[in-house]
């Protein structure tokens, strides 16, 4: 059984591309974010509008836990026509459920010095998305400082976060989707986790 | 497929009327796009592009549940969409002798009867090349 993707793929892609545009642009902001789509269960609507618009042929896609069936490939390879793989280190997207644990980021590729573009950008589903809580995020794009929260992460993936855009320019872009919203922290972002006290 | 895709849409029309209208839902809408056209020199040479050619695919879902798909050369998003709704049809027990009889062997004898014409038409106008006397031979 293979579900549906857009049913008029070039205006909706073009509309689910601004607000990815604007995500990655204003680290941290929430976007609203409401494809109208339904692929098949595991994948969330607004992470698969992000693989309808980004990928390719050309861009291998890692699934992880719980993204891994084959209703889901199946829908990406028909839908996106991206190849998946199984090797991390050639993924140029990763898909992850925060709840279903996301995998190490030193799995993925964060590019070469010669091209630090080769590398690869993880898109993560949660729960949900609040921006009066969580990290504080700094740099391009960011008046002063952001808070972002993202539902199913701990701290040692905010950890790998920082230890992931040391090598900058270096590093691997995020996506948070959550549910009809979506927000980016790029590797330009600098990350500073809450004190715990 | 051959046969649905390289058959006229004038003559996939005329025998397709009672199945184009089968109710179906789309994967995939009929979408236009381009396919690079490689070839060999000879058949035997390494691969070239050879040019780009237009190209409409579909796919759909028939009522029973059976996935229908098209590629058919051009811009015709019809032709496409019937063309995959028999390759869905063919799928479903109840249907297959039906598409069989009242689309696929009409259009396989237009198919032949047209390039029966077109191997007369060239081979009335064949010039045999061959030489009567070299003359520098001598």
């Amino acid at each position: 059984m293979t579900e549906a993707a857009f049913a008029n793929p070039a205006q909706e892609l073009a509309l689910a591309f601004r607000p990815i545009l604007d995500a990655m642009a204003n680290p941290g902001r929430i976007q609203r974010f409401a494809p109208l789509l339904s692929p098949p269960p595991g994948l969330s609507a607004e992470a698969a509008a992000v693989a309808l618009t980004l990928c390719d042929f050309q861009t291998p896609i890692w699934l992880g836990q719980g993204l891994r069936t084959p209703a889901v490939e199946h829908y990406l390879r028909f839908h996106a026509g991206a190849p998946l793989t199984r090797v991390a280190s050639e993924a140029f997207f990763v898909f992850a459920d925060a709840n279903q644990g996301v995998p190490p980021l030193e799995l993925f590729p964060k590019g070469t010095s010669e091209y630090p573009d080769r590398s690869a950008t993880v898109i993560i589903q949660t729960a949900g998305l609040r921006s009066d809580a969580g990290i504080t995020l700094r740099g391009p794009g960011i008046l002063a400082e952001r808070q972002l929260a993202v539902d199913g992460l701990d701290e040692d993936f905010w950890r790998q976060m920082i230890v992931s855009r040391m090598d900058f320019p270096l590093g691997i872009d995020v996506i948070f989707v959550g549910p009809e919203t979506i927000a980016a922290v790029p590797r330009s972002t600098q990350i500073h986790p809450v004190e715990t006290v | 497929m051959r046969l649905l895709s390289l058959s006229a849409w004038n003559d996939l029309k005329a025998c397709t009327d009672y199945f184009a209208l089968m109710p179906c839902d789309m994967i995939r809408p009929p979408e236009t796009g381009l396919v690079m056209l490689r070839g060999r020199m000879g058949g035997t040479g390494d691969a070239f592009n050879l040019g780009e050619a237009t190209v409409t695919r579909c796919a759909v879902r028939l009522a029973k549940g059976h996935e229908g798909h098209a590629y058919v050369m051009g811009r015709n998003s019809a032709h496409a969409k019937v063309a995959a709704i028999c390759d869905g049809l063919m799928q479903d027990e109840g249907y297959r002798e039906k598409v069989e009889k009242l689309v696929l062997q009409p259009l396989q004898k237009i198919l032949e009867a047209r390039r029966l014409l077109a191997a007369r038409k060239s081979a009335a106008t064949k010039v045999d090349f061959f030489t009567l006397v070299r003359g520098e031979d001598d």
